[in-house]
């Protein structure tokens, strides 16, 4: 059977509940470009195009690190565009992250030609809604700080750089495979 | 009877998945980038994937899990259901548990994409996750590996494993077979049919003077009033059969569509001898099998009982065509009893079947053909197999109306009352004097 006869009964395979699930995760991160452009006022449909599209290959294989590119271009384009710390835009854009994260983890353990039922899909829907409440609440401790204009503290800093490295760490040994 | 699988000797073990690995760097970059560059507004697009990372690390699962793979039947008939069922223990920390099925040959899944997902609640300790599976021909299928995914919460860590091939047998579904015609042919005493013995039986043969041993019942009173002397009435014993199936599988002519579709002529084949099996195991009559072409299959010796029909039709499940090269000259030495009646199933297309027909029937043995091949073997778009297949078939015409001229019946397999003019012939000629090749 040649590759192409394989893609061609691949995406005959694929159920319609795929192709949403794939639509929203191209749809997701190119709308956190469209947010960027209108908090910046500088919207580009160059940067939007070349994020739906690693986001459409992204959906093509999300069990692969071309979601990890997504993620960059997304935060990269925030970076040279967004200046604004407190700006409310941030929080659509976290949510497209939030949207494009979980689609793609989800396709990436599951088949494309299954069918996933309520009892998949409502434990999903429920965490994405705690994570983003909990999003939502890092923006308003975000708010709060800005608006103190507090100074800059080295040992602050440092702490919390430690912290991170440990936090790292401890992430990581509990993220190896072991039997 | 359950098939258990054993589990593969390799453990697999969790492992974190491209989607972890992408929330996990990408939280501690921003956070990094956002402490340094005292933007806390990337605090807010780490937000999310941070929370995830986390969440994922803290619900990981603690070890790997148990799966054990088993049909509820691993033995039916064509065209019946069983359900395949994997049984996932130490299944703490499992969110999401998916089952995918490759294709397998003569076996039909529901759902038809073979795959099933199901939710495993955290407090849980073992999962189920279940399919469909109907056989659509008889046979010996295998139920391939069946590939195991079990994912963590967010996708974040995967475990993945493949069960053992089970097997499972499908047996052939007889035709409906019935038959009207007696057979008077065997010198046993027992079974349904009427023995040319004298003895103790239900079918009336005469009165006779009373001897020493009759029984006290027997003795026709109004007769031996008449008399003066005492007169029994005589019966026929009661006899069985034996039954000999032989079923050419040397090849497998036609398209087989299944217990649905078309049948070939080993379909055919097997499902009539398992029909005419099981209507003689009914009567009481003793039936026995040899298949010829086939390496997998062995005779069964002759008996009787629903025991052995189990065994014919296991044997018939077994049937692969063309498997053995030396097709009848392996068992042609083969011989049948001859107050045997013996059933030959054969598409014909080579002489092997007949001249072996005909070689017993000068032995004595009532013999008939049952002719296998399916009416569909000459619908081919090639003209030039189709004029073959005419070319072959005015052939086959002319050993048939031979072996008939030397007394082989060839009869066309019609399911009940296929056999009932055989067996009146059988019948009458056995009451005739006869010469037989000894």
């Amino acid at each position: 059977m040649s590759t192409a006869q394989e893609l061609l009964d691949e995406v005959r395979a694929t159920q319609g509940q795929r192709w949403m699930l794939a639509l929203a995760s191209v749809i997701a991160p190119a709308l956190g470009c469209v947010a960027i452009g209108a908090a910046s006022g500088q919207p580009s449909a160059a940067v939007t195009s070349l994020v739906a599209l690693l986001a459409f290959g992204s959906s093509l294989r999300p069990d692969s690190h071309v979601g990890a590119l997504v993620m960059v271009a997304v935060v990269w384009y925030w970076l040279a565009r967004v200046d604004d710390p407190a700006t409310a835009w941030s929080i659509a854009v976290a949510m497209s992250l939030l949207v494009f994260h979980t689609t793609t983890a989800l396709m990436a353990v599951t088949s494309r030609s299954g069918v996933l039922g309520r009892e998949i899909l409502g434990p999903w829907l429920w965490r994405t809604v705690v994570v983003a409440v909990g999003t939502i609440a890092t923006w308003a401790l975000v708010v709060v700080l800005d608006r103190r204009h507090a100074a800059g503290n080295a040992l602050l800093t440092l702490g919390a750089v430690v912290a991170l490295g440990g936090a790292t760490l401890v992430g990581r040994a509990r993220s190896m495979p072991r039997p | 009877m359950m098939g258990i699988a054993p589990r593969l000797s390799v453990r697999p073990i969790w492992r974190p998945t491209a989607s972890h690995i992408r929330a996990s760097l990408t939280a501690v970059v921003l956070a990094l980038v956002a402490v340094l560059a005292r933007r806390a507004d990337l605090l807010v697009l780490a937000s999310p994937v941070a929370i995830i990372g986390a969440w994922s690390m803290v619900t990981r699962p603690p070890g790997p899990p148990e799966v054990t793979a088993r049909l509820a039947d691993p033995a039916l008939r064509e065209g019946e259901a069983t359900t395949w069922r994997a049984t996932v223990t130490d299944a703490g920390g499992i969110d999401t548990l998916v089952a995918v099925m490759p294709h397998a040959s003569w076996i039909v899944a529901r759902p038809v994409s073979r795959v099933v997902s199901t939710h495993v609640d955290a407090d849980a300790d073992t999962a189920d996750l279940a399919l469909a599976l109907r056989s659509t021909r008889w046979g010996r299928h295998e139920v391939p590996h069946v590939t195991i995914v079990a994912s963590s919460a967010w996708g974040a860590f995967v475990w993945s494993d493949r069960t053992s091939v089970l097997s499972l047998i499908s047996l052939p579904l007889p035709n409906t077979f019935d038959s009207s015609a007696a057979i008077r042919r065997t010198s046993g005493l027992v079974g349904l049919d009427r023995s040319s013995r004298a003895g103790d039986g239900t079918d009336f043969a005469g009165i006779r003077a009373f001897q020493s041993g009759d029984r006290m019942r027997r003795i026709n009173w109004p007769r031996s009033m008449r008399a003066g002397s005492l007169h029994v009435t005589s019966t026929w014993a009661d006899q069985d059969t034996l039954v000999v199936l032989e079923v050419d599988a040397t090849d497998d002519i036609g398209i087989s569509g299944g217990v649905d579709g078309r049948a070939s002529s080993l379909d055919s084949a097997v499902r009539a001898a398992g029909a005419i099996a099981e209507h003689h195991v009914q009567r009481g009559d003793r039936v026995t099998l040899r298949v010829f072409g086939s390496s997998s299959a062995r005779t069964v010796p002759a008996a009787s009982g629903r025991n052995q029909l189990r065994r014919i039709l296991d044997e018939l499940s077994g049937v692969r065509g063309g498997s053995d090269p030396s097709g009848f000259r392996t068992r042609g030495h083969l011989l049948a009893p001859a107050d045997s009646l013996l059933i030959l199933f054969s598409p014909l297309v080579s002489v092997a079947p007949l001249d072996r027909a005909v070689a017993l029937a000068r032995r004595g043995v009532a013999v008939v053909v049952v002719d296998t091949l399916p009416e569909h073997v000459t619908d081919d778009e090639d003209p030039l197999t189709t004029l073959a297949w005419r070319i072959r078939l005015l052939e086959r015409n002319r050993e048939v109306r031979r072996a008939e001229e030397l007394g082989v019946a060839v009869v066309a397999w019609r399911g009940p009352g296929s056999l009932d003019q055989f067996l009146r012939d059988v019948s009458r000629r056995a009451s005739a004097p006869r010469m037989a090749t000894r």
